[in-house]
C-alpha cells in the first residue's frame, strides 16, 4: 500500500469557504443532538425523579463499562415527524460494551410521554434488532415504556416490518443463541411485556416495574377488579410466582449491578479472523474533510481526499487505478481491519460499473469486506450509453453487491441519486451498517429534474383534456415539486425516517467505522456465489 | 539500470552504474560504493564510501524500514496511481469524457496555465466536474462557451501545441 498523496490547498479560497460552511452544519448538528439527548420538560423531568427513576441516559451511563465508547444510532430519528413531540424517536439505540463484551442497546425513554412508542420508534428499535441478529450481537433492553401510542396503532401494529417484529426478531436472536436480557425499569404493558417475556434473562426493580398484558385501568374496565400495578405484574409476583422474570432488584443502581454481572457470565464471542494490521492514525488530519466536502450537492469533488483522511496511514493500494476512474477501488484498513473502498469520484459508465463488480468479486474472493463512499448522481444515460449497455452493466454491479458474502458498510458522504444507490449499496441493500453526513442528500432524482419533468407530465395532460396551459400553472407544478424535493432529500428527514444509522460528524467516520467493523466480525460470514450476471 | 523508488515519501531516482566488486549507486551526482557484510535476521552492517555502520530493518508491506544511528528511513515504491496518470495524458487539448454542458470558464484564450490548474467547470448528471490543465501551456482556444452543451468527446479547450526541442524528457518508470 501507498501512502495518497494529497492535492488539497488548505490555503485556497474554495477550502476556507466550505470548512466554515461545513463547520456551521456540524455546529448545527451537534445542536439538534444535544437538545434531542437532554432538552426535556421540567414537569418530565419532576415526575421521573418523584417516582425515584434515573434518565435512560443515566442508567446508560452506569450500564456500560467506564471509558468506552458508545456508538449510538439514530439520535436525530423522528426530528421531522410528530412536531418534533418525539426526540430521537422516544428510545436510545446503539453498540456499546458490558463487562467486556460488545452489546447492542435499546433503552427507552420514559422521559417523553411515558416512554410511549411512536411508529418511528418502533421502527428504530426493530432496526437495533436488526443489528443485533446481523451481527450475533447480544442485546439489552432498558425497559420503560407505556406501550404504543393508541392514536397511531395503524402505524405501528399491523404490518410486517412493525412491532410484531420486534417479538419475532427477539425469538429468532435466542434460537440463534445471540443472548438477551431485560432491565425493567417501568410499566411494560401489553405488546411490551414480551420484551422481558421474550429476553433470556431479565431483571425487575421492586416497586416501579411491571410487566402484564393489561395494566389496572384495563382489568378494572373489562373485569371491574380493582387491582394495584405491584399485585398485577410486579417484581415480587413476576419473581416469586409467575416465573416471567428472574432477578428481583430494589432499586435500579441493584437492576444495573445484577445486569452487569449477567452479562458476565456470557461466553465471549469467536469473531472471525480477518486480515489486521497494527491500526494508525491517519496521515492527514481528518479535520481538513471540512473542507473537501462541498457547500453544493452538484459539486463533484475528489474521493481519495475523503479516503486519506478516513483510513489508516492514509494508505490506499488503489485497484485499476488507470480505468474506469469514476469509481476509486482499492484495499486500505480501518481501525487494522482490511477492508475494500469503493468510492464514486463521478457518475457510473459502463467501465466504472464492470470494475465495480469485479473489484467487489475480488474483495469476496478474499474475504475483505466491503465499505461505500457515496456521492452518486446516477449511472450515465443517453444513446451512447444504452446502445454499450448501461443497463446491464449496473445490473451486474447490483448482482455481485447484493451478492457479497462479506459484511458490507455504506457512508452517504453527499449525493444519492437513482440507481447509483441501488449499485452502491443504499439502504435496501442489507448493508450492515449505514450513516450520513449532514450534507448528504437523496432522492430518486434531483429536485430540478422532478420539477422539470412532472412540469412535462402536467403539460401533456392538460393538452390531452383541451385546457389551457399557462405559465403559472407549471410554475406552480415545479415549485411545488421543489420545495416537497427540498425538504424530503435532505439528510435530516433521511435519519427521521431511519434510512440510516444516524448522522455523523465527518471526522467521526473512521471512528463509527471501526466500531462498525469489528461488531461484524461476530457473524460468520454469509452464503457464497452470486446470481447471473448479464454479460 | 536507473529505478525510481520512495525515500521517506519523496521521489528519489537512483542509478546502479557498476554491480562488482562493490555496488556503485549513482544518485544525482554523488556517486557511492556499497558492500553489505553477510548478517542473519533484522540487523546488518553495510559499508557506505568506506565506512561501516549498523542498522535494523523490518518490511511492512511493500515498504521497508530501515534504521541506520538514530534515523529512520522508509523506502518505498512510487505510487501506481500517480504513475498511471502521468500516461498518456497531456495532451495538446482537453476533450469531453461525456456529453455535458459548460457551466463556467476559469480561464481565456492566450493564458499561461500550470499543470492542475482548473480550466473549466462542466455539469453532467446532475454533477458539476472541474477539469484542470494536463500540463503547463498556453490555452489557444476555447471551443465550448459558457452555458453551452457538448457531445461525448467535443473537444472544449486547446493548447498552443509544444515545440518539439522543449517536450519534456520522458520519465524512466525503471524495471
Amino acid at each position: 500500500m501507498t501512502i495518497i498523496k494529497s492535492n488539497l490547498s488548505t490555503s485556497s479560497e474554495e477550502f476556507r469557504q466550505r470548512y466554515a460552511h461545513n463547520k456551521k452544519a456540524v455546529a448545527e448538528l451537534r445542536e439538534m443532538q444535544r437538545v434531542a439527548r437532554h432538552i426535556r420538560p421540567q414537569r418530565d423531568l419532576d415526575r421521573l425523579s418523584k417516582q425515584g427513576k434515573m434518565l435512560p441516559r443515566e442508567r446508560l451511563e452506569k450500564l456500560l463499562d467506564p471509558g468506552t465508547p458508545f456508538l449510538e444510532f439514530s439520535t436525530l430519528a423522528a426530528n421531522r415527524a410528530y412536531n418534533g413531540e418525539s426526540p430521537s424517536a422516544s428510545c436510545i439505540t446503539g453498540i456499546g460494551t458490558i463487562s467486556g463484551r460488545e452489546v447492542v442497546i435499546h433503552a427507552d425513554d420514559s422521559s417523553v410521554k411515558g416512554g410511549a412508542w411512536y411508529p418511528l420508534t418502533v421502527k428504530k428499535i426493530v432496526r437495533a434488532l436488526e443489528i443485533a441478529l446481523e451481527n450475533h450481537l447480544p442485546m439489552v433492553h432498558l425497559c420503560d415504556s407505556a406501550g404504543g401510542q393508541l392514536q397511531l396503532q395503524s402505524d405501528l401494529f399491523p404490518d410486517k416490518h412493525l412491532a410484531g417484529r420486534m417479538f419475532r426478531h427477539q425469538a429468532m436472536m435466542s434460537k440463534y443463541g445471540i443472548k438477551q436480557l431485560a432491565l425493567v425499569f417501568g410499566q411494560c404493558t401489553a405488546g411490551g411485556a414480551y420484551i422481558p417475556g421474550l429476553c433470556d434473562y431479565n431483571v425487575i426493580v421492586r416497586g416501579t416495574g411491571a410487566v402484564f398484558l393489561g395494566g389496572p385501568p384495563l382489568v378494572k374496565a373489562a373485569t371491574g377488579a380493582i387491582v394495584t400495578s405491584e399485585e398485577l405484574g410486579g417484581c415480587d409476583m413476576h419473581t416469586q410466582v409467575s416465573g416471567t422474570c428472574d432477578y428481583p432488584a430494589d432499586n435500579e443502581d441493584d437492576a444495573i449491578r445484577i445486569g452487569r454481572d449477567i452479562v458476565a457470565q456470557w461466553e465471549l464471542p469467536k469473531k472471525w479472523s480477518i486480515q489486521q494490521a497494527v491500526p494508525e492514525a491517519p496521515l492527514y488530519d481528518p479535520d481538513e474533510l471540512y473542507g473537501i466536502i462541498p457547500d453544493d450537492i452538484k459539486k463533484g469533488f475528489e474521493m481519495r481526499e475523503v479516503i486519506a483522511r478516513i483510513v489508516d496511514g492514509s494508505r490506499f493500494h488503489e485497484y485499476q487505478p488507470a480505468y474506469g476512474t469514476t469509481l476509486v477501488c482499492g484495499y486500505a484498513h480501518i481501525w487494522g481491519y482490511k477492508i475494500g473502498i469503493l468510492a464514486n469520484n463521478g457518475i457510473l459508465f459502463n467501465d466504472s460499473s464492470l470494475k465495480a463488480a469485479h473489484f467487489m468479486e475480488l474483495c469476496n474472493q478474499n474475504n475483505t469486506p466491503l465499505l461505500f463512499l457515496q456521492n452518486i448522481t446516477g449511472f450515465m444515460i443517453g444513446t451512447d450509453y444504452e446502445r454499450a449497455g448501461i443497463t446491464k452493466d449496473g445490473a451486474k454491479m447490483i448482482m455481485a453487491q447484493v451478492g457479497s458474502h462479506v459484511p458490507k458498510f455504506t457512508v452517504m458522504c453527499h449525493a444519492s441519486f437513482g440507481a447509483g444507490n441501488y449499485g452502491m449499496c443504499g439502504r435496501a441493500y442489507d448493508g450492515r451498517f449505514l450513516f450520513t453526513w449532514p450534507n448528504h442528500q437523496i432522492g430518486v432524482m434531483g429536485g430540478e429534474q422532478a420539477a422539470n419533468t412532472l412540469a412535462e407530465v402536467k403539460l401533456n395532460q392538460l393538452k390531452r383534456n383541451g385546457q389551457e396551459v399557462t405559465d403559472a400553472i407549471l410554475n406552480e407544478v415545479r415549485t411545488q415539486t421543489l420545495k416537497a424535493y427540498e425538504t424530503q432529500t435532505s439528510a435530516y428527514y433521511s435519519t427521521s425516517e431511519l434510512w440510516d444509522d444516524g448522522i455523523l460528524d465527518p471526522v467521526d467516520t473512521r471512528n463509527a467505522l471501526g466500531m462498525a467493523i469489528s461488531a461484524s466480525l461476530n457473524a460468520p460470514l454469509g452464503d457464497r456465489g452470486y446470481g447471473v450476471f448479464r454479460m | 539500470m536507473s529505478y525510481e523508488m520512495l525515500l521517506n515519501e519523496q521521489d528519489v531516482s537512483l542509478e546502479i552504474t557498476a554491480r562488482r566488486p562493490d555496488l556503485r549507486i549513482k544518485s544525482g551526482d554523488l556517486v557511492h560504493t556499497v558492500s553489505e557484510v553477510p548478517s542473519v535476521g533484522a540487523a546488518f552492517e553495510v559499508v557506505i564510501d568506506g565506512k561501516t555502520h549498523t542498522g535494523w530493518r523490518a518490511v511492512v508491506g511493500d515498504e521497508v524500514f530501515v534504521r541506520i544511528g538514530t534515523r529512520t528511513f522508509v523506502v518505498g515504491l512510487p505510487q501506481a496511481q500517480l504513475r498511471a496518470h502521468s500516461k498518456g495524458k497531456g495532451g495538446d487539448a482537453l476533450h469531453a469524457d461525456m456529453p455535458g454542458t459548460v457551466i463556467a470558464l476559469h480561464t481565456e484564450e492566450g493564458a499561461e496555465v500550470k499543470a492542475g490548474d482548473k480550466l473549466i467547470t462542466i455539469e453532467s448528471m446532475k454533477l458539476q466536474v472541474g477539469l484542470v490543465a494536463p500540463r503547463d501551456g498556453t490555452i489557444e482556444k476555447i471551443h465550448v462557451p459558457a452555458e453551452t452543451a457538448f457531445d461525448r468527446g467535443a473537444t472544449l479547450i486547446s493548447f498552443v501545441a509544444l515545440a518539439a526541442p522543449d517536450a519534456p524528457p520522458a520519465k524512466s518508470t525503471g524495471t
